[in-house]
């Protein structure tokens, strides 16, 4: 019997597993190998098992420009979904009508049911030299001439923002749902300011949600690149943007391979150390 | 106490904004597209739906369009199919390595998007699979199964074993069972799969940017190339039918899952 239930087992996950390991095993190992090559001057690629291209990326102050260019698009990205989200996924759960609460949360989830470009692409509407912004302020004499918004770095965080609020806030919004309001209530009646019971026991007991969220946001802003490249251009010194340029218009494989590596490294450090952190805080939440 | 109310007020009011603020850019662009405006031009000079007509006459906008259709009718049953069987496999038995097949299925979902679409490029370059409809069907699977297996699995938690022992032993065979009660069981499951693939896959960009080609412009990468390169005002139009689409879904969810319980 258990012989055959592994019989079967095996056969409903064999699609699966073909698929993942010819798709996408094989191809990710052959970045790798491709990584370790190098293009030479004259364009032709050495499988040499040489690291040229982490040490070019270790030593060129074209690659830290943009690492920096990601961590602070991370940071500040982050810290804003963080501070509007949670206001807001707040509102969302404990408003009273539940018609509001479905419309608030239909508001949250159809970003996701939105084709990525769509919304960048609104951004464009909302922010180009003759955009909706730019309009309404020329048009109302408060500024003589449109002001550069696209192509800016406040443009990529805006935009990276509502691409990605939507992450922070279901995590938290899920927390809080599952969140007994009885504790509140007990807090306040024993005293406790709503300042006081929101820093002692809503804010704590959300935090797997809190965590949930930021470990999402930071991985994602960190290989976000179809919007900033709508709203900023191929220039703009962010690490995803800057695998896409070395590997397209300067078509350098192996670097662009070694770079991807490099960023797949960084994403799971954070996951691990995201994980990591939820289980302490789901430890002491319980 | 005064204190306190302006604080709950000051949060309320930024939620709004919050709430605002995701609307914005998907508002803007719905009434972009009945500009009658040659170019990107605020204030509206008046309401016309010529940019409507113009791509339902133009040669190029039709033809992405039905790739997209066509390559969202192939990948959804495909990814829904294997899913479902992964996603069966894996919550209802128990084998060595079964952590392992797990972390397989969810790892497309957490490699960033960059990357696989680079490893795919790099690999697909080597097969002669860029620019093909089975290159794009290929990727888009990768991309897509994550979600059908995290999906199907919460119907498969919530479906009593005892049901289908009971199926059986009233003299139902293993294919009756299943199509007779596991099957009709998971439904709630399998339809938000089937539409969260479908919506993944017609919108999908990240891979397909770099898989893509001259031959398979998706509707996506072709709304990219004309926000790149020649600015188009039927944009806001193929926009709009996007936004359309989540309106309708957002609605078919709702009432089959209940939103509340997607995050």
């Amino acid at each position: 019997m258990s012989a055959r239930r592994r019989l079967a087992a095996a056969g409903l996950l064999a699609p699966a597993v073909v698929l993942l390991l010819v798709f996408f095993v094989i191809p990710s190992a052959d970045l790798f190998r491709l990584s370790l090559a190098h293009m030479d001057a004259q364009r032709a690629i050495h499988h040499d098992l040489s690291l040229v291209n982490y040490r070019n990326f270790a030593t060129n102050p074209y690659f830290h420009r943009m690492v920096w260019g990601s961590v602070k698009l991370t940071v500040v990205v982050t810290t804003l979904c963080l501070l509007l989200g949670y206001p807001a996924a707040y509102f969302m759960v404990r408003v009273r009508s539940t018609v509001a609460r479905t419309l608030l949360y239909a508001i949250v989830v159809s970003p996701l049911l939105i084709s990525v470009i769509v919304r960048s692409y609104g951004w464009v509407v909302l922010l180009a030299n003759n955009g909706v912004i730019n309009g309404t302020l020329v048009s109302l004499g408060l500024i003589e001439r449109p002001m550069r918004m696209l192509g800016t770095f406040g443009s990529v965080i805006v935009a990276t923002v509502h691409v990605l609020l939507p992450f922070m806030m279901l995590p938290i919004a899920s927390a809080l749902q599952s969140l007994d309001t009885v504790l509140e209530r007990a807090a306040q009646s024993l005293g406790a300011s709503p300042w006081q019971t929101f820093w002692r026991v809503t804010l704590p007991l959300s935090m797997p949600g809190v965590v949930a969220g930021t470990s999402l946001v930071i991985a994602l802003t960190l290989g976000i690149y179809i919007t900033p490249l709508l709203v900023a251009g191929p220039l703009q010194p962010l690490f995803a943007i800057g695998i896409y340029y070395v590997t397209l218009s300067q078509l350098d494989f192996p670097l662009g391979a070694a770079l991807s590596f490099v960023l797949l490294a960084f994403t799971l450090v954070v996951i691990a150390l995201a994980g990591r952190l939820l289980k302490t805080v789901k430890g002491s939440a319980a | 106490m005064r204190r306190r109310l302006s604080l709950g007020t000051a949060a309320d009011a930024l939620s709004i904004l919050v709430y605002a603020f995701l609307l914005a850019p998907l508002i803007v662009v719905v009434l972009a597209s009945f500009n009658s405006a040659d170019f990107l031009s605020f204030p509206p000079r008046g309401f016309s739906l010529r940019w409507y007509r113009a791509l339902w006459e133009s040669e190029v906008w039709g033809d992405s369009f039905r790739l997209s259709v066509l390559l969202t009718a192939v990948v959804t049953p495909l990814s829904l199919l294997i899913g479902t069987l992964t996603a069966y496999a894996l919550v209802r038995y128990s084998f060595p390595g079964k952590g392992l097949v797990a972390t397989l299925v969810m790892a497309p979902l957490v490699m960033p998007q960059i990357v696989l679409g680079i490893a795919l490029l790099n690999y697909f370059s080597l097969l002669g699979l860029i620019d093909s409809l089975a290159g794009l069907m290929l990727g888009h699977l990768v991309v897509t199964l994550p979600f059908t297996v995290r999906l199907v699995s919460i119907s498969v938690h919530n479906l009593d074993p005892a049901l289908e022992r009971a199926a059986q032993s009233l003299g139902a065979t293993p294919l009756q069972t299943f199509w007779r009660v596991t099957l009709p069981l998971l439904r709630p499951g399998i339809v938000a799969g089937a539409i969260f693939a479908a919506i993944i896959s017609f919108g999908e960009l990240a891979v397909t940017l770099l898989i893509a080609g001259a031959r398979t412009t998706t509707l996506p990468l072709r709304i990219f190339n004309y926000t790149e390169y020649n600015f188009d005002p039927t944009i806001n139009a193929v926009s709009t039918i996007f936004v359309v689409l989540a309106l309708v879904l957002i609605i078919a969810l709702d009432r089959l899952i209940g939103l509340v319980r997607i995050g």
